[in-house]
């Protein structure tokens, strides 16, 4: 083996230990107690629009009616983006999210909605 | 052959194959997290980059970026594309200089870079730095992507520059003039 590929091999090896070491701090030790109550977070560029709860099915359109919409959507204790007018429709890929932690983002329209538990609110 | 032409047919070629890359891969569904790409275009911009200096993968690179976003994206998705694409462009270039890595080490910053620069982008759209919560599972992605892209570009530019040897000239000063290895 070249000293190059060596090298190349030991790097990557580097990287992946310390994402990985990263990736076992989020999930076992960022995490507080499970709250049994969870907010839904909705924000447009970085300004709050909704506090949801998650118990209550509900359904709303965020941003304008014809254009640059986005279709939320809660269900069965999960929020989702159902629909959305953007190009990549990243945010619909996502599915529903419920965990304290996970979001849905859609970069184009600014939105983002991500999970809080009850006592976090800042 | 005019060496020059002769590059310029190559440089064009690779450009296709960029922008080929980059209509398959829109084509590929997300997978399990949001925002997760293989990279598949980078293979042609890492053989560039290799294959002759970062001028040349530059210009690979922005012509890739512009003909897959009016192709297949909207003026939001270039500047997307460009902020990710041109910082992974410096990060791999700046890896090539250091010298000690093979493609698979310059592959593995540009895929590293590539998310990072998009997390960065994605953190001033949304005004909220919890959109980084998926960051290290994206780079780990990113990382794998990087080094399968690294080991096939390495095969490809032993070939290229096997079949192809005059590919590696460059016009300095007016004259033609044969690309010396860079010094260590």
């Amino acid at each position: 083996m070249k000293r190059e590929q060596r090298n190349s091999l030991i790097l990557a090896a580097a990287l992946f230990a310390v994402l990985g070491a990263a990736f076992l701090v989020q999930r076992f030790l960022l995490r507080g107690p499970d709250g049994p109550t969870v907010w839904a977070v909705v924000q447009v560029g970085g300004r709050e629009l909704q506090r949801l709860d998650l118990s209550k099915d509900v359904e709303f359109r965020v941003g304008n009616d014809e254009i640059d919409y986005n279709l939320v959507r809660v269900e069965g204790g999960k929020i989702m983006v159902a629909e959305a007018d953007c190009a990549d429709e990243i945010c619909v890929y996502t599915g529903a999210v419920s965990q304290p932690g996970e979001l849905i983002a859609c970069l184009p329209h600014g939105l983002l909605i991500y999970i809080e538990k009850a006592g976090e609110q800042n | 052959m005019n060496p020059i032409r002769h590059k310029a047919a190559y440089l064009g070629l690779l450009c296709t194959a960029a922008v080929l890359l980059g209509y398959v891969e829109s084509m590929i569904p997300v997978f399990t997290v949001p925002g997760m790409k293989l990279g598949l275009p980078n293979l042609a911009i890492v053989t560039v980059l290799y294959l002759y200096s970062w001028r040349e993968a530059l210009l690979v690179s922005l012509v890739r970026i512009a003909v897959n976003g009016l192709l297949f994206a909207n003026l939001f998705g270039v500047f997307f594309s460009l902020a990710g694409g041109l910082f992974s462009l410096v990060c791999m270039a700046a890896v090539k200089r250091v010298g000690i890595f093979d493609c698979v080490g310059g592959s593995l910053a540009g895929g590293g870079a590539h998310n990072l620069g998009q997390i960065v982008v994605a953190v001033i759209l949304v005004e909220n730095v919890r959109i980084a919560y998926y960051f290290i599972l994206l780079a780990m992605s990113g990382l794998t992507a990087g080094v399968l892209i690294g080991l096939l570009s390495g095969i490809l530019v032993r070939r290229l520059a096997k079949v192809a040897p005059k590919i590696n000239v460059r016009e300095q000063n007016g004259q033609m003039t044969h690309w010396r290895k860079r010094r260590r």
